[in-house]
């Protein structure tokens, strides 16, 4: 089978199947899933980042190190989430070896024009985003784009659970503020 | 019961687009990683030839010599056992051995071998370490 047919027939194949694949070494199956889940793993980052070649780099970083432990993960079919953890975790390393650096790596205006069908909304967001600390932003990412609850989130950062709670609520209120201002 | 100002910051992210598909990051991370697994590979053999040569080098002096192989001096003989492992994993040992400079004889004939085993060990240990982080 050419390179050109295996990749049109992993294309089709279940997420599970691929995962399996890539687990036994076929470096095919991995880039499958990088094809897969590189746009929704590079928003993410920019969301948390602000920067979006900082954040393309911490998508890289974070595959790489799926790559990696692929062949410890143990439910193919939780693969998503799992690569989530990968990806907060990558996060919350580059936030701990940056310091404030991470802090001040960009002003709201550097923030790069997503394609979208209302792009004016998206900036906006992006934009409110970066003026939240980075624990907030942490928080408010995780819990209202990814869909995580408070639990998952303590679990993911290994932060304890009444601080998420109070990281998700003060950052929504900063948020809703912001919005709320910008409307106005 | 949702906070309606909850479900309306949720549906403000649902709405908000994601980054568009890039071949170019694929094609990175693919090659990051043919990178990462040729590294790895030449870890994984230089640890074992490694390891293989050294451990032969140990056990070399205690060998009897009716059942081994005579690499350079007298007392230094390879045992039958490891020349057959050494040859499945691809290795001619007797050859990598009579190759060696004739100083490493006299290494190989005292106390220091443990010594350079577990150096060699340390240092492979590390290397792959600092491979591993990046």
């Amino acid at each position: 089978m050419s390179h050109a047919q295996a990749r049109a027939s992993l294309s089709s194949f279940a997420e599970v199947a691929v995962v399996m694949l890539a687990a036994r070494g076929d470096d095919e199956a991995f880039a499958e899933l990088v094809r897969r889940r590189q746009a929704w793993l590079r928003t993410l980052f920019r969301r948390l980042c602000r920067d979006p070649a900082l954040a393309d780099d911490l998508a890289q970083q974070a595959f790489l190190t799926a790559w990696r432990r692929l062949p410890q993960l143990k439910a193919p079919g939780a693969f998503g989430g799992w690569l989530r953890s990968v990806a907060v975790n990558q996060w919350l390393q580059e936030v701990r070896v940056r310091g404030n650096r991470a802090e001040e790596s960009l002003a709201p205006e550097c923030i790069e024009a997503p394609v979208s069908q209302d792009p004016g909304l998206a900036i906006d967001l992006d934009r409110m985003l970066a003026l939240l600390r980075a624990p907030e932003r942490t928080c408010v990412v995780l819990c209202h784009a990814e869909g995580m609850s408070h639990a998952e989130i303590a679990a993911a950062t290994g932060w304890p659970l009444g601080t998420v709670k109070s990281h998700v609520t003060r950052g929504s209120a900063r948020l809703r503020e912001l919005l709320g201002e910008e409307s106005a | 019961m949702i906070d309606p100002q909850e479900a309306r910051l949720k549906a403000l992210f649902a709405s908000a687009p994601e980054a568009a598909p890039d071949a170019r990051f694929t094609a990175e991370v693919a090659g990051r990683v043919r990178t990462l697994r040729r590294r790895r590979r030449f870890a994984i053999g230089v640890v074992w030839v490694g390891a293989i040569v050294l451990l032969a080098a140990l056990l070399a002096p205690y060998a009897p010599l009716s059942g081994g192989v005579e690499v350079g001096l007298p007392q230094v003989s390879v045992p039958a056992d490891l020349l057959t492992v050494a040859s499945r994993n691809g290795l001619d040992l007797v050859a990598a051995l009579r190759g060696l400079p004739v100083w490493w004889y006299y290494v190989l004939g005292t106390g220091l071998v443990p010594l350079v085993l577990l150096a060699w060990l340390v240092v492979a240990r590390l290397v792959v370490a600092r491979r591993r982080a990046g």
